[in-house]
């Protein structure tokens, strides 16, 4: 075999005409990334354990928090959803702190409807009452409205009507039903009820209202008994106030000024961006602190990276040294050993994206069946992974690669080729 | 002797380098007033005094002496891996020393192959990309590295273990592939450091027959360092460093008195332990 290489001697190299060059200085780091990448790929899968097991760290660590931030952005959504149904966020409720002195009456409502970005306006009467159904009686509130304040109000329909049909027409609850024994909405819908309340009149006197109506839809809102009717009989009876006005806003970002000018004539405001506020601000806390929980384990698997590294860098010093040798510069060297990191530090990352996104939609499906087993419809998505998680994600783990990396790939550029080749 | 000095250098330019052709008996390497010392624990080493000499283009020299003499501190000095206490060191025009150590890093990928007495790899690569490493570094690509790393194993007669890796093999075909990868950027200067020193003496034999065709066949100027007298014969310059002091003797010339006394304390040495074994 030597002989013949030797027979062959210079062949391909005999028509090279040799030159001394001129050495031309360069300023950069010219080795390709593409030939980088490739040998710090080939590094790691040299020690195919030792990076597995440190992967398999990181994809714990990353897997852990963006599992329980999912969640954590799941249940929000599921709150979100339970509390503001599809109640606008746009919308004020109005009532009166002192029914004596100031009066949700005609007057402050036309008021409010003048002031500047208010779109609509929807009063309703609130009075106690009782139901007769049957030959048995049950006490109820009764909301004496119209069809506007029933849509502000995104009641939960289940049968029927969505909105009142006639001057005798009555949405009632699924409470109310079970109440008087009408466990199933369908054959609720167009019985007759008589309803009685007693109100007070502008004048200062009290009148019995009785009516009877029909029953055109359920809905399942509310925990009491409680039915919509028509305002019209109240109205006629010139009852003194209305228990509350609903206002819909242009915008959420006018709903503070309006709730101000409001407020302005002595009224109470409520919003739902009030509840809003106050669960975006709970799960804000909530989001941090699993986030810190999932956190300890990224820190234990950051610091495994770390150790990984350091190791590897002991073990490759006169590899390294080598390298310089044959005529590789720091910027090489310090690129090489980063690129090791951010392999492990990214690759682990989105392994553990990918894991705890599955395991989260393997929780939501299996929720949604036991749900739907029970009668709920819909999905529930207990665990979300937003196109933002994902985003910060990425982003850590580059940053956690190139930190992890940072003092390691320095060390490695300042090692002194002669000493690193005497060590073994 | 043309003067590079002369040029424009331009550092951003990646484009081939220009080329002075130069004759064989031209200056390759002129070190002036070379001195080294280390500061250790208990002082200060002098391991290189006033050391000037001049090796031609396309010539063999040995760099000889005993043990601890400071030969593989001048070969460091040589290759840019250790710069000097004192003196300069020109290759090829250039002031080694000169420049930064990213540029000499650089350089010594253009202009030297290294052959080592010890073999080192990265291991995790094979054979040929271990050949090819020197052209990785100077920014080649990666078909026109590995054709080039191929030639270059084709020229030690190792293409079969192309796709091995390196540490399997044995010591002599391990200096084999080391003197492929010290060959594969077509260097004009090959440095060679006690490469036979861990072979028998077949596989020593190969590793400096390689090395004589290296000069006389391409046209390469090969600096071996060893302590084995036997192979003075075929060099036509030698360094000989006695307690850090370098003295030149060419082909033809008497070797000097002290340096031929030392040479027979070394045979000497060496026989018996040829008996010892």
């Amino acid at each position: 075999m030597i002989e013949r290489a030797m027979k062959n001697w210079g062949t391909k190299r005999r028509h090279v005409r040799l030159h001394r060059k001129t050495y031309v200085p360069r300023l950069h780091s010219v080795i390709k990334l593409s030939i980088l990448t490739r040998i710090a790929v080939k590094n790691l899968l040299s020690k195919k354990l030792r990076t597995f097991l440190t992967m398999t760290g990181i994809i714990i660590g990353v897997g852990a928090v963006v599992f329980l931030v999912s969640l954590a952005i799941g249940l929000h959504g599921v709150v979100n959803q339970q509390v503001l149904g599809s109640k606008s966020v746009n919308t004020i409720d109005v009532t009166t702190p002192n029914a004596t002195n100031i009066l949700l009456n005609d007057a402050a409502v036309n008021k409010i409807d003048n002031f500047a970005h208010v779109t609509k306006v929807a009063p309703a009467y609130i009075v106690p009452g009782q139901i007769t159904y049957q030959n048995s009686q049950t006490a109820i509130v009764v909301y004496g409205t119209n069809n506007e304040y029933i849509t502000l109000s995104a009641l939960k329909f289940v049968a029927g009507s969505r909105q009142l049909t006639g001057a005798s027409s009555t949405i009632v609850n699924t409470s109310l039903l079970n109440l008087i024994g009408e466990s199933n909405p369908r054959t609720a819908l167009h019985k007759k009820l008589v309803v009685e309340t007693t109100v007070t009149t502008a004048s200062g006197s009290q009148k019995d209202i009785i009516s009877s109506l029909t029953v055109s839809g359920i809905i399942n809102t509310g925990s009491g008994a409680e039915i919509y009717m028509s305002s019209q009989p109240f109205t006629n009876n010139e009852v003194a106030q209305y228990g509350q006005v609903k206002v819909e806003t242009d915008a959420r970002v006018n709903v503070a000024t309006v709730r101000k000018q409001i407020a302005g004539l002595g009224l109470t405001t409520a919003s739902p961006l009030d509840t809003l506020d106050q669960i975006n601000t709970i799960f804000t806390i909530f989001t941090f602190v699993v986030a810190g929980f999932g956190g300890i384990g990224m820190v234990i698997a950051v610091l495994g990276m770390f150790n990984t590294l350091t190791i590897s860098l002991l073990e490759r010093t006169s590899e390294l040294g080598l390298m310089i040798t044959l005529g590789a510069r720091k910027a090489d060297i310090q690129r090489l050993l980063m690129f090791e990191s951010l392999l492990l530090s990214v690759s682990g990352g989105i392994l553990g994206l990918f894991f705890a996104w599955l395991v989260g939609l393997g929780i939501n499906f299996g929720l949604t069946r036991l749900a739907s087993g029970n009668g709920v419809s819909g999905t529930i998505n207990a665990f979300s992974v937003s196109p933002l998680l994902v985003l910060i994600t990425l982003a850590l783990t580059v940053l956690i690669g190139v930190a992890v990396a940072y003092y390691p790939s320095r060390r490695a550029a300042r090692i002194n080729p002669i000493d690193a080749l005497k060590h073994e | 002797m043309s003067k590079a000095a002369g040029k424009i250098i331009q550092p951003n330019n990646h484009s081939i380098p220009e080329t002075t052709a130069k004759s064989a008996n031209e200056p390759l390497i002129i070190v002036n007033g070379l001195n080294k010392s280390f500061d250790t624990k208990s002082g200060r080493v002098d391991v290189l005094f006033d050391v000037n000499f001049m090796i031609k283009d396309n010539s063999f020299t040995i760099i000889f002496g005993p043990s601890g003499s400071g030969k593989t501190t001048l070969l460091n000095v040589l290759s840019g891996l250790e710069p000097p206490t004192v003196g300069t060191v020109n290759i090829a025009d250039q002031d080694v020393y000169k420049l930064n150590a990213d540029n000499r890093a650089h350089f010594r990928a253009q202009a030297m192959g290294i052959v080592h007495q010890t073999d080192y790899w990265v291991k995790s690569l094979s054979v040929l990309e271990n050949v090819a490493m020197p052209l990785y570094l100077s920014g080649s690509d990666k078909a026109s590295a590995l054709k080039a790393a191929m030639t270059s194993l084709e020229e030690v007669g190792m293409t079969e273990f192309a796709h091995s890796q390196p540490t399997i093999l044995s010591g002599g075909q391990q200096q084999r592939v080391s003197t492929a990868r010290a060959l594969v950027a077509n260097p004009y200067l090959i440095l060679a450091d006690e490469p036979t020193g861990n072979l028998d003496s077949k596989n020593g034999e190969n590793i400096i027959n390689l090395l004589v065709k290296c000069q006389k066949e391409l046209k390469r100027t090969v600096i071996l360092v060893t302590h084995n007298p036997e192979y003075l014969p075929l060099s036509d310059t030698q360094l000989y460093i006695m307690d850090g002091k370098v003295t030149t003797s060419r082909r033809g010339q008497k070797m000097p008195e002290d340096v031929m006394n030392s040479l027979k304390t070394q045979l000497v040495k060496l026989t018996d332990m040829e008996h010892a074994k």
